[in-house]
């Protein structure tokens, strides 16, 4: 059952609707044992700009009998005509309706899409808690970063896969398949799969909570639930599926480009950043791999721009070789090398020239702070001077576009902090025009953009407290009136979103009744800021009773903490290390400099080679 | 460098892909192609690829065209092969021909389009008029000499006559109606408008109907004919 043409044009972008891009997959139905719905909580134009996706459908659909299809938060006005219409929501390939599978999977890669995985479950025609679902419901899994602490959204998910997808999905699948073939409950294919790596099954375990409401326990209620869930990590990157095509929209999305996953995890060890710390340990793909790939994708695709992805861009050990290779391979061939996450002190003056010979992308830099010592406190090796000189190559390079990221409301932050982020921003404009008149084509344009600073599980700043709404305002509007020239274009992220983000990260099973309540009311499409409605959120967590400020004060670190039972790898010790340490405003060298002794090299059982060997280990 | 106009047919799924993002799938087709597109010079080089005439979303195209300059010589068998070897669904290369010497480009070119419609059936009797019935209509508002219709321009709501607009109606065997609407950058009449307008002088319901597209003509001497045509049209 297809969504009609009638609905189709009444709708925004019908396009989002219709599947028959590029490179999709085609399998019978009729003839696969196992359908796979592969949710992505937000529109369309999102999800597939998302590498993950693309990642794992083929990953997936490379087995013959698994047949993964994509599915995606339809945009309000088709949501509601879906509903009008009694039309279940549907997977792309097939038109199939989604509840007739036997896996729903959601990605959580951030969230304020929360209240989405709710509204896909109920558009799909699924009871939203996973003990209300029956035998015939499909299995609802979910991974991504943010199930590194999963707990505000257990009630409504049968099982969590924590960690790199490649690791131990086939193995879930091949007992899927034993177990489908046998015949059995959806609970005794729970508990079989309990004990792989990664795997966390909420209704195993129990949580307990004292009279102020903090978690005083959690403990598995099941034999099969291990104590302590482990991460599934595939040991090397280069040995691992890769996708040699993605599947290319046919209408506008986010990012329209081939994308090139270059390594994963991060040496840097900034104090705030999560992802840096649970995709640990560093994995690189070799060159030749990559450069092989590229092609690849470039063959199969058509894009015009190819981007580098991961943590730290210019951190990868052969950044020269491969922007060399690219550069030679993907010219002549008018293909766009663009580079996010790319670290100003690292950006050698031959890279640049490589890369920007075809079509000039701007620059981003995330200084982050706008003080020496607030980065030092955040761990942000990067003096004034770098930033300046890391610019100053860009500029005579000739590029007259560079974004900025910077934080407000870090931990230890006072206004100095805050007024040297709109100096920074002004000494980049200064420094643009120290190059010769004959260089500056174009007037330079710096975006400065300032996030609201949210403590997340799993770093040093996990036990921090983060500022109300209202500071954050004020301290938005601190850095605005400093900044006078106007080459600088100030932009900062919504504060109320960003409580509400940092009530979720840190969350414990309490917050599911919260999120069930604010779905009810109609929240929905949270990360976006036209559709974010606080009201509705302040509403959600008095009729549950909670109270969000509970969540977003300062951590007692002797607190039991409910992502505690899941190990990341990362060694809550280091963790500790580090909260320390930033108070004294103590750097700590990347890995590459020394190693910190995080923990991964225990959790993988062998010493840790920050990422340098995949080149290494290849004959030059 | 050799310029080239191509016919294609846009159905199914690729309904919904508006404008400019069918420009962006031919773009990438021509590139998964591996064809020898020519590029424009300066800041942003883009392919030489441009549309005869922007499709409404929603509506299917039958013979549709572009052109296309190529950097190095291909024949028509291989353009249309190797696009059509990457082309998505719904889209599909139905001839190519090179552009004339002197020949305009081929949105300059284009001067007239057909439109076709089914008439929806009478909402009471669920019946349409008949053959001649239907025909006998399209000849009477044909004889008229001026069809004014209020249409909505910068300054406000305007009273404009359509009737220089309309070159042709006529019904094919199937029962659906065509209109041959003045198309183009010069002059050009909105189908939708134009359909609305005739089923109203029909006194005929007039929603839901679908608007297929089915060809895109230049006007040589004063006859249309296609902007690739395989045999001489008679006027």
């Amino acid at each position: 059952m297809r969504v009609t043409d009638e609905i189709l044009l009444k709708v925004a972008k019908p396009g989002r609707y219709v599947g028959g891009e590029i490179n999709t997959v085609t399998k019978d139905p009729a003839v696969v044992e196992t359908r796979f719905a592969f949710c992505f909580p937000d529109v369309y134009e999102v999800g597939m700009s998302h590498l993950g996706l693309q990642l794992l459908y083929f990953f997936l659909n490379r087995r013959p009998e698994v047949y993964c299809e994509r599915v995606f938060m339809p945009w309000p006005d088709m949501g509601a005509l879906m509903r009008e219409n009694d039309l279940p929501l549907f997977a792309l390939e097939t038109g199939d309706p989604i509840k007739q599978f036997d896996f729903i999977g959601f990605t959580l890669q951030y969230e304020m899409s929360y209240t989405n995985v709710l509204a896909m479950l109920a558009l799909a025609g699924l009871p939203l808690r996973a003990e209300e679902r029956g035998e015939d419901a499909p299995l609802v899994c979910a991974g991504g970063p943010c199930a590194c602490n999963p707990e505000p959204l257990a009630p409504f998910i049968d099982f969590f896969y924590i960690g790199d997808g490649e690791a131990a999905l086939d193995d879930i699948m091949d007992a899927y398949r034993t177990h489908k073939a046998q015949g059995g409950a959806k609970r005794a294919f729970l508990e079989k799969i309990a004990s792989l790596p990664g795997v966390y099954v909420p209704a195993f375990y129990e949580a307990a909570y004292d009279e102020e409401g903090a978690l005083v326990s959690f403990t598995p209620c099941h034999p099969a639930a291990p104590a302590v869930v482990k991460r599934a990590i595939v040991p090397s990157l280069e040995e691992t599926f890769f996708p040699d095509q993605m599947i290319v929209p046919l209408i506008e999305t986010v990012h329209d480009r081939a994308t090139l996953e270059i390594f994963r995890g991060c040496i840097r060890g900034c104090r705030f950043c999560q992802a840096g710390f649970i995709y640990r340990p560093v994995r690189e793909r070799s060159p030749e791999t990559l450069l092989a790939q590229a092609g690849t994708l470039v063959d199969r695709t058509g894009h015009e721009e190819i981007s580098l992805v991961s943590l730290s861009s210019c951190d990868y050990s052969a950044f020269d070789v491969l922007a060399d290779g690219l550069a030679t391979q993907l010219t002549p061939r008018r293909v766009n090398i663009s580079l996010p996450s790319l670290r100003v002190d690292a950006v050698s003056a031959s890279a640049l020239e490589k890369l920007t010979s075809v079509r000039k992308s701007s620059l981003t830099f995330a200084p982050e702070a706008g003080s020496q010592r607030l980065r030092d406190v955040i761990n942000k090796n990067l003096t004034e001077d770098e930033i300046l000189e890391g610019c100053s190559r860009a500029f005579e390079a000739g590029f007259d576009r560079v974004k900025l990221y910077f934080m407000t409301g870090l931990p230890t932050e006072t206004d100095d902090d805050l007024m040297a982020v709109a100096r920074l921003a002004e000494s980049i404009v200064d420094q643009y025009y120290r190059l010769p008149r004959e260089q500056r084509r174009r007037p330079v344009s710096i975006t400065a953009s300032a996030s609201c600073f949210i403590p997340k599980p799993f770093t040093p700043f996990q036990w921090a407290a983060q500022d109300t709404a209202e500071t954050f305002m004020e301290k938005q509007q601190l850095i605005k009136k400093q900044i006078q020239k106007k080459q600088i274009t100030y932009r900062y992220h919504d504060a109320r979103t960003a409580v509400i983000e940092g009530v979720l990260a840190r969350g414990d099973r309490r917050l599911a009744d919260v999120l069930e309540n604010v779905y009810r009311l109609g929240a929905a499409f949270d990360s976006w800021t036209e559709h974010f409605h606080y009201g509705l959120w302040e509403q959600a967590f008095a009729e549950a009773g909670v109270d969000p400020l509970a969540y977003t004060g300062e951590r007692p670190l002797e607190a039991l903490l409910p992502w505690d039972f899941i190990d990341m790898g990362v060694s809550k010790d280091f963790l500790r290390r580090e909260w320390t340490r930033a108070h004294q405003a103590l750097t700590t060298p990347h890995c590459r400099e020394a190693c910190a002794g995080c923990g991964l090299s225990s959790y993988m059982g062998q010493p840790c080679d920050a990422g340098t060997a995949a080149h290494k280990a290849k004959p030059q | 460098m050799d310029k080239w106009l191509i016919r294609f047919s846009k159905s199914g799924t690729l309904r919904y892909i508006g404008h400019l993002d069918l420009l962006r799938v031919f773009q990438r087709t021509i590139r998964r192609a591996g064809l020898p597109v020519a590029y424009s010079q300066g800041f942003n080089p883009h392919s030489l690829f441009s549309f005869a005439l922007p499709l409404p979303l929603g509506m299917e195209s039958v013979n549709d065209y572009a052109e296309i300059t190529m950097e190095n010589s291909v024949t028509a068998e291989e353009l249309t092969g190797r696009l059509n070897a990457h082309t998505p669904r719904g889209l599909v290369v139905t001839g190519a021909r090179p552009a004339m010497k002197g020949e305009a480009g081929v949105a300059a070119l284009t001067a007239a389009a057909d439109y076709s419609f089914f008439m929806p059936p009478a909402a009471d009797s669920g019946a349409c008029p008949g053959t001649e019935a239907i025909t006998d209509m399209l000849q009477a508002i044909l004889a008229e000499k001026v069809i004014t219709v209020p249409k909505k321009t910068k300054s406000g709501l305007h009273d404009a006559d359509i009737r220089p607009d309309i070159y042709d109606l006529r019904l094919t065997p199937d029962h659906g109606i065509v209109m041959r609407l003045a198309a183009g950058s010069a002059r050009f009449l909105n189908p939708a408008l134009a359909a609305d307008t005739l089923l109203r002088r029909m006194a005929q319901p007039d929603s839901g109907i679908v608007l297929k597209r089915l060809e895109l003509f230049k006007n040589e001497n004063g006859l249309f004919k296609p902007l690739i045509d395989a045999c001489i049209e008679e006027g």
